[in-house]
């Protein structure tokens, strides 16, 4: 699964079309994220979700992206246990 | 919003000015070298020259001549035709590199409307301040002054223009913020200095060259210098930074009790590559991007203090002329952003040039830019070491520092901070290398016709264009510099933090290391072969 | 649209300053821990032996 990660000030939100995510820390966010990902139909077969995460540097003022394009992606992977 | 996500390898390289800066860089550098084939399609670039309002007769100093495009002198197959030019080319200049970057705001997305506007005032600024700058009161060395029919002059060299750029960009960006404000779109200084460091890259590349067609020895002298500047850079930048980075974040943590992500975003910020360290840091271990905002906010503010203060000091005090590459590799070492650095090796450059000439009565000359390119050689590393940095820190701060439990830190990292720019500094270095050692027969007189052609090429590159952008850096930097964002106070600790991280602790060490690695370092005397 | 709405929260642009929570940013500091002092002590030791080795090898070192 791939999601768009920005900060609005205040929370941590990820989202792709239809779902959005939001936590106050990145720890809240990711148990939302891998509470969807345990529920959904569409993962059901997949022993392991690795969920990407992007971040949207268009968050970044605009100054500020001439000296560095890039804030982070990361990689949440999620496993079910049986 | 726009999605400015880095999901590809090759993501951005149509929407980043990082990317802008290699195509308008390697660019121009290529179409240089068609001179090769006889083909000159640089000699346009305008550049100035010193003059004064009446000069003596049989001196020099002609109003008229004050702007001349480079092809007039160096072109080996249009000489007559840029000849014609004379300040006309400013105009070619303000046209052909005014469609150059528009492409690029316009690929980037910006809006292209007032980058337009934007780009036409801070150019024709530029041209205005390069031209007032070059008064021969400000710019004639010692040994010229007779020649403008002065008895005396400030002797700052091209450095006289740096500075009135800057001030004019400061009192925008301080006292006319409606007029900085509109400007902002074109006001890009990390763009420009990053193009104008790949016209250096051509520059570090043209030395051996140039100075072969002095004398054969003293052109792989220059090959040699490049060299030990590439090692000894590299190696006193990652001594520099693994000082500095912890010292810092101590400092932050124990005595400014501030929390850890904060103490480690500033600990890159304050430590050496100011806003793309904090960006990078920032992201590296998950801080709010709050955090970075702030800490970037101060760093370009203490940045200019710093250009404004160490290349004076460097000069005047220590290490001066007996130790010019100490003081430049320092500088690229403690001036946070490439843009602050890059023009105060500038400065430093031309200062300690026009110093050595003074001092020694006109018996030492120093060939200009080797100054600028140590300054800026501890810097090109550092920005290449702060994405393998961060990638270190994103390790240690997912899996020790917060383990967070399913996280996974993607090595695509590395790449998405590597600063592309690099790649056109050194593509141009290298390149022109490789034809000095191959067909240029290292100088022999069996390469001197093709060394030649791509003289007539490269000079307008590596010195008008590189100069150009260097102006703009300048003005840029004046202009997006509001000195009251020290004042604010939600700031209030981190400047005291800055502050003493900066003077008592980053720049006193930044010198040691630079002097371990550069001590003794010699410039080769060009006296005998200049008029 | 997910991507419309995200523009309304973030007043369609980048986040500034003014608009954020900064309080925490600067205070609430955690207690040093024994991982930051690994980390500050590697850190240093890594300096060093890359001094050392530079100081040796880089031929423009103050040992040449």
């Amino acid at each position: 699964m791939e999601l768009t990660i920005i900060h609005d000030g205040k929370d941590w939100v990820a989202f792709d079309n239809g779902v959005e995510f939001r936590g106050y820390t990145l720890e809240e966010l990711d148990e939302k994220v891998k509470a969807y990902v345990l529920e959904s139909e569409n993962f059901a077969s997949q022993k392991e979700v690795r969920v990407w995460m992007y971040f949207n540097t268009a968050v970044i003022p605009e100054w500020m992206r001439q000296y560095m394009q890039h804030y982070f992606n990361r990689v949440l992977v999620v496993r079910r246990e049986h | 919003m726009t999605d400015l996500s880095n999901r590809k390898w090759y993501t951005g390289m149509l929407t980043q000015e990082d990317w802008w800066a290699v195509w308008l860089g390697l660019g121009f550098f290529f179409l240089s070298l068609l001179n090769i084939w006889g083909i000159d399609l640089v000699g346009w670039i305008t550049y100035p020259t010193k003059w004064v309002f009446n000069p003596p007769p049989g001196g020099k100093g002609d109003i008229s001549k004050a702007f001349y495009a480079l092809g007039a002198k160096y072109s080996l197959t249009a000489k007559d035709f840029y000849k014609g030019l004379g300040w006309w080319s400013v105009l070619w200049t303000y046209v052909i590199f005014g469609v150059a970057t528009t492409i690029g705001a316009k690929c980037m997305k910006w809006n292209v409307k007032k980058f337009i506007g934007g780009w036409t005032i801070i150019f024709f600024l530029t041209i205005a301040t390069w031209f007032i700058g070059h008064h021969a009161f400000f710019a004639a060395t010692k040994v010229d002054w007779h020649k403008y029919g002065l008895n005396f002059a400030l002797s700052l060299g091209g450095g006289a223009s740096f500075i009135l750029a800057l001030i004019v960009g400061l009192i925008i960006g301080n006292f006319f913020k409606g007029l900085a404000n509109y400007l902002t779109e074109a006001a890009k200084p990390e763009w420009y200095i990053k193009t104008a460091i790949v016209y250096l890259g051509a520059k570090l590349g043209y030395l051996p060259i140039k100075l072969a067609g002095f004398s054969h020895k003293l052109g792989n002298v220059a090959s040699q210098l490049t060299f030990d500047l590439f090692f000894a850079g590299a190696t006193a930048t990652i001594v520099a930074y693994l000082i500095f980075w912890p010292g810092i974040y101590t400092i932050s943590r124990k005595i400014f009790k501030l929390p850890r992500k904060t103490a480690a975003v500033l600990g890159s910020g304050i430590s050496i590559c100011g806003v793309s360290a904090a960006v990078a840091t920032g992201g590296a271990v998950r801080a709010k991007p709050v955090v970075s905002i702030m800490v970037s906010a101060l760093v370009v503010v203490w940045a200019v203090i710093e250009l404004i203060v160490l290349p004076g000091f460097f000069t005047h005090v220590w290490p001066g002329t007996k130790d010019p590459l100490v003081g430049g590799a320092a500088l690229g070492l403690s001036v946070k952003t490439d843009g602050a650095d890059a023009a105060a090796g500038e400065l430093l450059d031309t200062f300690l040039r026009s110093k050595i000439q003074t001092e020694t009565n006109g018996q030492v000359v120093w060939p200009e830019g080797i100054i600028t390119a140590s300054a800026v050689m501890t810097k090109v590393w550092i920005d290449v070491f702060i994405g393998i940095w961060a990638f270190v820190l994103a390790m240690i701060w997912v899996y020790k520092v917060e383990r967070r439990p399913g996280e996974y830190v993607p090595p695509s990292e590395i790449w998405h901070r590597f600063p592309k720019f690099v790649l056109g500094y050194f593509t141009a270095w290298l390149l022109l290398l490789a034809i000095f050692f191959g067909p240029g027969h290292s100088g022999a007189p069996e390469g001197a016709a093709l060394l030649k052609s791509i003289k007539a090429g490269v000079v307008p590159v590596e010195k008008g264009m590189r100069k150009l952008f260097f102006m703009l850096t300048f003005i840029s930097l004046g202009i997006i510099t509001d000195f009251k964002k020290l004042k604010e106070c939600q700031f209030g600790k981190m400047v005291w933090v800055y502050f003493v991280g900066l003077f008592l602790f980053i720049i006193p060490v930044a010198v040691i290391v630079a002097y371990l690695f550069h001590h003794g370092m010699q410039i080769p005397n060009i006296a005998a072969y200049v008029k | 649209m997910a991507e419309e709405k995200k523009q309304c929260e973030v007043g369609g642009s980048s986040l500034s300053v003014d608009a954020m929570e900064t309080h925490d940013v600067l205070e609430g500091a955690e207690p040093w821990e024994p991982i930051e002092t690994k980390l500050v002590l590697g850190s240093f030791a890594v300096a060093i032996i890359v001094l050392l080795i530079g100081l040796w090898f880089v031929p423009t070192s103050i040992l040449h």
